[in-house]
């Protein structure tokens, strides 16, 4: 009796057993409901993989094709299908916003340096995304330490 | 076709379902299909001077599956053949031997894009490519018998879609 | 919803590591008749108020090559929940929230803010092959975009509604951050609260950040506006959900101090701005500054969607892709 493993029925259903196994693998579906079942699990997996249809690309992509179009750079095609206008505005910059700013660049050369406290705005993020959510998998990432000082 | 070797515009013609078809469902999403087969076509078109005629799609399949893998490593710049430590991927229970499980499958390619690669690959290269152990493992430079556990752990992986179907 | 649970513990010590899962009545019904994946994320939410539990939490991050994990506790009921212990924790009470982390708290008073868009309203959700977490069976349900690639993977128990794990998915498929229960117990006691440490500041909501911080209501791809935040020192935190993830954008007035930032930090640019990124437990950290305004954004989502609302608060009208892909592609790693 060897040490058959039940990944044989899957070797089994695919007709990549010698004889020899094959008896084995038919001996041990005689004796083991268990086998029997998994198998049949494992047909009709296999059944339902083999039965997704063909999928094709658009027209226009095999138009584009077979016109000759060489695509040297795999993600070029992505980014252009990407690039795309922009759709909203940005709410305060108004002109009001624009000209505070414009004054304070001429008036005020040097600006106050701030080191965000990073470790804070992520506990800060973390505490409001628990709300209306999930708070054990929100609120995680607060009880792990994780970011170097 | 001269001698038994296809034009690269022949293949893209009389084969480009079945490339698509496994660019797909090993991808997972249209986009990257589509540069897979873009890619792998170059690939054919440079090839076709070597090719010896014999299974053509099984070429087709190795070459795929090959741009499909280097674009996973370039992604990643680790090796892809190295499972992610994960013991939640347990595999459902043996069903019950009297249990009847005839829903019908939905949404397996949903099922299969969420199958970590590992799985999916070997799967895909088998059900829907229709390649042996043997060409699979050739192709992934795993052992067989690397090939036959993953096909069948990532078949019973997939197992919860055709019992779990939404309404 | 509620549910009948067990207590087959006792009290947890403190400090004491617990568990074991408490095999409760797992039911071994067949398949459920039309298990709607929307419906289980939002009930997973309410079912986390009904149930006591206390368990191990693994946070698993991708930094770099590798993934970094780490462990806590948590403990939960009606509604009262702390994470964490000691310097590291969050407690959560009737939708009032602090956190403290190695003496730096943060305190919310009750939070107001807008209900996230539905968990389907920006991505598409389906049932996935079943799992085990923490040896509780599970429900998988998988979020993919339009093009039908897998971004996330959230597992709710399939006996207490609860969510167990919540995965983000890398471009390529790759795990790029999860959050599971290692272990997990029902029943149990009401976990002791912590005191909340003395003079720790709270964010108040409001309606007007003022004309120099920017405040779209939308940004793409899917998030929405759902609350603004003054902290005391004057920060404005803009809280955006998409349905299944977050994102806040911290904005501050003056310049980046590039040297006073957290170790570990990658260099990349957001619409040419130099920019700092961070990948944390709690998700992807950008911080970049624009027109005397130092931003930081915090997200769980998947880092390219981060990246692409984090530059959409941005404003510029062309190019931006091409710059997001420079610090996608920079020193990140991902590619």
């Amino acid at each position: 009796m060897s040490d058959l493993h039940e990944d044989a029925l899957s070797a089994y259903l695919d007709g990549e057993l010698d004889a020899a196994a094959r008896a084995e693998v038919e001996g041990r579906l005689a004796e083991s409901a268990e086998w029997r079942a998994i198998l049949d699990e494992v047909r009709e997996t296999r059944g339902a993989l083999r039965a997704l249809p063909q999928v094709d690309a658009a027209t226009e992509f095999w138009a584009r094709v077979l016109a000759g179009d060489d695509v040297v750079d795999l993600g070029a095609t992505r980014r252009a299908k990407e690039r795309r206008p922009r759709v909203w505005k940005v709410v305060a910059a108004g002109a009001a916003a624009a000209a505070v700013i414009v004054v304070g660049v001429i008036a005020v050369p040097e600006r106050d340096k701030v080191a965000p406290a990073v470790a804070s705005f992520t506990n800060a993020h973390a505490a409001r995304s628990s709300v209306n959510a999930d708070v054990v998998s929100n609120l995680a990432s607060v009880g792990v330490p994780g970011l170097g000082r | 076709m001269a001698d038994g070797i296809p034009t690269w515009e022949e293949v893209a013609r009389d084969h480009g379902r079945f490339l698509y078809t496994v660019a797909y469902r090993l991808a997972g999403n249209e986009q990257d299909a589509q540069d897979l087969v873009q890619e792998a076509l170059i690939r054919v078109r440079k090839g076709l001077e070597r090719y010896e005629p014999g299974s053509l799609e099984g070429w087709l399949a190795r070459i795929v599956t090959n741009v499909f893998l280097d674009e996973m490593r370039r992604r990643k710049r680790r090796p892809t053949s190295a499972l992610p430590d994960d013991p939640d991927w347990v595999l459902p229970p043996a069903p019950a031997a009297d249990e009847a499980s005839r829903e019908l499958p939905t949404d397996l390619q949903a099922a299969l894009a969420g199958l970590p690669e590992d799985f999916r690959v070997p799967v895909v290269l088998c059900d829907v490519a229709d390649r042996s152990y043997e060409q699979i493992a050739a192709s992934l430079g795993i052992p067989v018998g690397t090939v036959r556990s993953r096909i069948h752990r990532g078949r019973r992986l997939l197992r919860g879609v055709l019992t779990e179907g939404a309404a | 919803m509620t549910r009948i649970v067990s207590a087959g513990l006792g009290r947890a010590a403190v400090g004491v590591v617990l568990f074991g899962v408490a095999m409760l009545a797992v039911s071994n019904a067949p398949a459920s008749a039309g298990a709607d994946p929307e419906a289980l994320l939002r009930d997973a939410r309410e079912a986390s108020e009904d149930v006591a539990l206390t368990g191990i939490v693994e946070v698993r991050w991708r930094q770099g090559e590798g993934m970094r994990s780490e462990t806590t506790e948590a403990r939960s009921r009606r509604g009262a929940y702390v994470v964490g212990r000691g310097e590291h924790v969050a407690v959560g009470a009737d939708g009032a929230r602090w956190a403290a982390d190695d003496g730096i708290a943060t305190r919310w008073g009750h939070i107001e803010g807008d209900d996230p868009p539905r968990p389907g309203a920006t991505w598409n959700l389906s049932l996935g092959p079943g799992a085990e977490v923490a040896g509780r069976e599970a429900y998988m349900i998988v979020a993919t975009n339009d093009d039908g690639a897998a971004r996330a993977r959230f597992f709710v128990d399939k006996d207490l509604g609860l969510l167990l794990r919540r995965d983000v998915l890398q471009h390529d498929g790759d795990l790029e951050r999860s959050v599971r229960f290692t272990h997990l117990a029902a029943g149990g006691g009401a976990p002791a609260l912590p005191p909340v440490p003395p003079g720790a500041p709270g964010p108040t909501s409001t309606d007007d950040v003022g004309t120099r911080f920017v405040a779209p209501e939308r940004l793409d791809p899917g998030f929405r506006l759902l609350g603004k935040y003054e902290h005391p020192d004057g920060t404005v935190q803009l809280f955006y959900g998409d349905g299944l993830f977050s994102l806040s954008i911290f904005e501050q007035p003056g310049t980046v101090d590039w040297g006073g930032l957290p170790d570990g930090e990658r260099r990349g640019t957001v619409n040419g701005e130099r920019a700092a990124g961070y990948a944390t437990p709690a998700g992807t950290v950008v911080v970049w500054g624009r027109d005397d305004l130092v931003l930081t954004g915090v997200s769980d989502a998947p880092r390219d969607v981060a990246y692409e609302a984090i530059a959409a608060i941005d404003g510029s009208d062309d190019g931006f892709l091409t710059d997001l892909v420079d610090f996608v592609l920079g020193p990140f790693g991902w590619n």
